[in-house]
């Protein structure tokens, strides 16, 4: 029943999967009578993550609506299963649609709220407020989903506030669920003998984390708990503002490309639907947008995604001509047998041939963005930052970005990024940037710039360039890297390392943050490094040293898919010294636009 | 509970948010490192899965009545243990169960009698700090009523922010919120920079302004509190009632300090005065625009109004200290649009005294105005003019053939004095043409001494 493209890495993540659902089919289980799910928007996506619609149906599910202002849509179903978050907002909707359905009909209907993950206090306030708490006596409930299996080798916590509560808010409350989404992955796979990790984020997930583990192994039956070795060998927690300038970078790889350009949220991009409507489907297209599915279910797709783009023309083309021979193959003379076995692979060749023509179609939608003018002059940008040069004056492509009112988020990026790579900016240069953006884009913005200011990414120059120092001493700039057969993961930003992976690279050494002890001191403190004991107090079984290290790569404020891909890269290198296998997890998937949003504030009347 | 036996169960055994387990009986183990007994567990467990139980009766959950959440893992407990003994179990132990309906089952007197003295008792003693917030954490019921001394407050508060859920720290803080005065829980508050976040952002949401400023104020963050302020000034709908806000928001608040923001609440008042004003003048709405783009509607509406005006784009842009290259730049592409090439000349161009010879004041790049002036449809003679500031040949010739400017091109290559150019680029032009026959007449001029 899993998803096959949960199953392939060496930590089966389709057991997260099926773990979400039974917590959901038991709760619906619980329900009498035929259920309408109702969920809030975001929810709604990612629940397919989870359960498909056939399994639900199994369940006695008779519709999926989103959440909308106003009244429920018409349906004969007994109960209504709201399945939301704890945001008052939420609460406020809900409300309007129970008022308005007790209105409208008079045999009512039972309602259900599944808080994900819990209920909170303010919540059931505002709906005690709102005069609906009566309505779902007794029908409260929280469904514990911490952790959404993406592929194979990722999972995500999708919350997007993660980097913003904590850095600018102070409030820990996702980094509390982080540590509950890793005690799960413990639970599944077995206690993580080491944690590592670097930044105040990082330390607090690993305090509440030993805390959980410690409340849990004290409730447990020593017994029963197993001492098999763990599936993971290392845990590594990266805060985000450890590493500010990588997410802004434009990422350069396929599918990192595909989500600066459209978005991927869940695994799936919306692309214009004109450019896929093909001769043999029937239907007719009503909708604009047409879905399409990314992850590693689809073999194409798992070779090519994490390729610098200007390597993917190439492998497209090689494929087209595989692809070709195949179909070719038919005219040849044939014994029956051989006949038999052609057509027993042409429903596979028929996919492979419908997925190259997708993924052609995406590639040329990418490739009219990045032969742009606008695009190419920004990536020049970009690249002349990273390296050093003319970081501490005002830099005349963003004084133009301006003047032309570009997009705000792209000039706030390359403003950050500028901060970043002259290890902050001179006053002058920081207060003329702040002054312009404020005279083109309006006054409201002074609150994005001050949240921006407090996160660290806009910052004014001290003593130290850690930049300068960060980039000599962990090469985060390599030129002559062939992008087509690549050695170092700076094939994914062309030019730029992530500092985030290279990090990682030392970490999963033995001795590692010791090898790092010079650059240590230049980012958001602590490091650490500790070794998890099994609750009976032994310390953990340790796998035999030749065979591959698993290494779960927690990054706790979000992480982009181009470092996925280097984190990918250095599993498949054979010769690499670490002999690594990484597992990711994150608290969101980001991009340079939407880890600026996440910080910026919305204004909804403007 | 629906008993899965496939390979997850371990983890439903395990899981600390479903910590309870009635086929596991450790005697003597606890939650979150606390012990109790299983007796209390147990009947804790019958608590949450009663029905009708929840949510009953007392409307004040701010003051931290019993409030619960059904546990995902309701049981069917009649199979498990017969109501007798679950009366006594009840009976038995349990501090939580003390605020639970009596009436739901008949009590002999002296059941009754014992049962109340212990209600009593209890009401008035507090259980550890730990396990009330490990109980609101968990979605138990709680009460936070008994904790009534000042060090039990902050012990509490303490144990919230150690255990790190927001969601209790918030209940938390209400909970003294409502019980402490102001000054005291501004000292708490003061002393607990995590909790006083918390609260500070509850009362933003809930657009407790003044609340919020007093806090952040008190807690010396008077540029966070100005900044709040601004924000829920910025986020008022009804303009006129936003300029009052902002007016008195300076008053109040940017008094001392922090002149950049001041300087921008003025500015931005100003700015909404104006739009609000010309507005309604030109029959448009401008509210929410920003200072370059009043100025862009200005220049588009307002060209000729008088230099003293306060409509005129250049009073505008010098009130806002709108920086020159801004201002050039938008000069240049509004009056553009409108085709009023003298208007760009004018602002642009300075004749040096004689009337000969011109000079450019311009702060934008040469090459950008051109090809700004030639994306607006600007004709070949006004490119002309402009191609005619470049500085180099070179690139006067690139950019004019960027343009198509043919006449620049040809001139330029005849100051070079390089034919093979010139012939070059004849070939390229329809013969016949107009710029074809310019081309020829310059290469017979017979004074140019050619180079090639």
């Amino acid at each position: 029943m899993s998803s096959t493209h949960l199953s392939g890495g060496k930590v089966n993540i389709s057991r997260i999967q099926e773990h979400a659902r039974k917590h959901l089919f038991s709760l619906l289980d619980k329900i009498d009578g035929t259920k309408d799910i109702v969920t809030d928007g975001a929810l709604g996506s990612v629940m397919g993550l989870v359960a498909n619609k056939p399994m639900l149906k199994e369940h006695n599910i008779k519709s999926m609506f989103h959440l909308h202002p106003g009244t429920l849509p018409n349906s004969s179903s007994e109960n209504t299963v709201f399945i939301i978050r704890p945001q008052l907002r939420f609460i406020d909707l809900v409300a309007d649609n129970v008022h308005n359905e007790v209105k409208r009909s008079r045999k009512s209907k039972d309602f259900h709220i599944f808080f994900v993950p819990r209920v909170t206090f303010l919540c059931k306030k505002r709906l005690e407020d709102r005069g609906v708490l009566g309505n779902f006596e007794g029908n409260l409930k929280e469904l514990p989903w911490h952790l959404y299996p993406f592929d194979s080798d990722l999972v995500s916590m999708e919350i997007p506030i993660t980097f913003k509560e904590f850095h600018l808010e102070n409030d820990p409350t996702t980094l509390h669920q982080a540590a509950q989404g890793l005690l799960m992955l413990q639970c599944l796979y077995g206690t993580i003998p080491r944690v590592t990790g670097i930044g105040p984020a990082a330390q607090k997930v690993s305090n509440f984390l030993k805390r959980l583990s410690l409340e849990q192994s004290s409730c447990q039956n020593p017994s029963s708990s197993s001492i098999a070795p763990s599936q993971i060998d290392q845990v590594i927690l990266l805060d985000r503002s450890v590493d500010l300038l990588t997410p802004l970078a434009t990422q350069l790889t396929y599918e990192g490309l595909i989500d600066e350009i459209f978005g991927i949220q869940n695994n799936t991009v919306k692309l214009p639907a004109e450019h896929f409507s093909s001769s043999n489907d029937s239907t007719p297209y009503t909708a604009d947008t047409k879905d399409i599915i990314l992850n590693s279910g689809e073999e194409l797709f798992a070779e090519i995604r994490d390729k610098n783009f200007s390597a993917v023309g190439p492998a497209l083309s090689k494929k087209a001509r595989q692809t070709k021979l195949q179909f070719d193959e038919r005219h040849g003379d044939k014994t029956v047998q051989e006949m038999k076995q052609f057509v027993a692979r042409l429903p596979s060749m028929m996919a492979n041939k419908q997925s190259l023509a997708y993924h052609t179609t995406i590639a040329e939608l990418v490739k009219k963005v990045t032969d742009s003018h606008k695009f190419l002059e920004a990536l020049q940008t970009e690249q002349e930052l990273m390296n050093g040069i003319d970081t501490d004056k005002v830099h005349p492509f963003i004084e133009d970005c301006i003047d032309r009112k570009e997009p705000l988020i792209k000039v706030l990026r390359l403003v950050c990024m500028q901060a970043l790579t002259n290890s902050g900016l001179r006053s002058k240069v920081l207060e003329y940037y702040k002054k312009e953006i404020l005279q083109t884009y309006g006054f409201q913005h002074a609150l994005t710039l001050s949240n921006l200011e407090q996160a660290g990414l806009l910052r004014l120059q001290q003593n130290q360039r850690q930049y300068t120092v960060l980039r000599k001493a962990l090469r985060l700039t390599v030129e002559d890297n062939d992008e087509a057969s690549p050695t170092d993961i700076s094939y994914v930003h062309s030019v730029y390392a992530p500092l985030s992976i290279r990090l990682v690279q030392h970490l999963v050494r033995p001795n590692g943050s010791r090898a790092l002890q010079d650059v240590i001191g230049l980012l958001p403190s602590p490091a650490f490094d500790d070794i998890q004991t099994s609750h009976s107090g032994s310390s953990l079984p340790v796998p035999p040293s030749d065979s591959p290290k698993v290494v779960l790569v927690f990054f706790i404020g979000g992480c982009t898919f181009a470092e996925i891909s280097a984190l990918r890269f250095l599993s498949q290198q054979e010769v690499s010294d670490a002999n690594v296998e990484f597992v990711i997890a994150t608290t969101k998937l980001i991009n340079g636009n939407s880890f600026i949003e996440s910080l910026a504030e919305p204004l909804d009347h403007y | 509970m629906a008993r899965q036996d496939t390979e997850g169960e371990d983890f439903w055994n395990s899981s600390s948010i479903k910590s309870f387990n009635f086929d596991e009986d450790e005697p003597g183990g606890g939650l979150f490192g606390v012990s109790k007994s299983g007796t209390a567990r147990l009947s804790q467990q019958v608590r949450a899965s009663l029905p009708g139980e929840e949510y009953g009766g007392n409307s004040d959950s701010l003051m931290g009545s019993t409030s619960t959440t059904s546990s995902t893992t309701a049981l069917p407990l009649h199979t498990l243990i017969s109501d007798k003994c679950l009366t006594i179990l009840m009976d038995a132990d349990h501090p939580d169960t003390a605020y639970g309906d009596p009436m739901k089952r008949v009590m002999k007197p002296d059941e009754e009698i014992r049962m109340l003295r212990r209600q009593v008792q209890e009401r008035w003693d507090e259980p550890p700090v730990e396990i009330t917030i490990k109980h609101i954490f968990l979605g138990r019921p709680h009460s936070l009523e008994s904790y009534r001394s000042l060090s039990s407050k902050r012990a509490l508060l303490d144990a919230a922010i150690c255990l790190g859920d927001g969601n209790a720290i918030l209940e938390v803080i209400l909970f003294l919120a409502h019980t402490l005065k102001k000054s005291l829980l501004h000292q708490i508050l003061a002393a607990n920079p995590i909790a006083a976040a918390h609260y500070a952002r509850y009362l933003a949401t809930r657009l407790q302004a003044a609340e919020l400023t007093d806090l952040l104020v008190m807690l010396g963050k008077s540029r966070e509190a100005a900044m709040k302020q601004y924000q829920l000034c910025s986020a008022t709908q009804n303009v006129q009632r936003q300029i009052q806000k902002l007016r008195s928001c300076i008053s109040s608040h940017f008094v001392q300090g922090d002149s950049p923001l001041k300087k921008l609440a003025q500015n931005h008042v100003a700015l909404l005065e104006w739009e609000l004003a010309v507005g309604e003048i030109d029959k448009e709405n401008l509210i929410g625009k920003s200072a370059v783009e009043c100025l862009a509607h200005a220049c588009r509406l307002h060209w000729d109004d008088p230099r003293g005006s306060p409509t005129n784009p250049f009073s505008l842009a010098q009130f806002h200290g709108i920086n020159e290259k801004q201002i050039h730049w938008t000069i240049l592409s509004e009056r553009a649009s409108q085709q009023a090439w003298p208007d760009i000349d004018s602002v642009f161009i300075t004749k040096n005294w004689i009337g000969s010879g011109s000079k450019l004041k311009l702060a934008i790049p040469i090459d950008k105005v051109v090809i700004q002036l030639h994306s607006k449809g600007a004709p070949s003679d006004v490119l002309c003019k402009y191609l005619g500031f470049v500085d180099s040949y070179e690139k006067r010739i690139s950019l004019a053939q960027k343009v198509g400017c043919h006449k620049t091109v040809i001139d330029s290559y005849g100051a070079l004095r390089d034919r093979q150019g010139l012939q070059g680029y004849k070939a390229t032009l329809h013969p016949g043409s107009e710029e074809f026959l310019y081309a020829e007449g310059v290469l017979r001029v017979s004074t140019t001494k050619w180079k090639n």
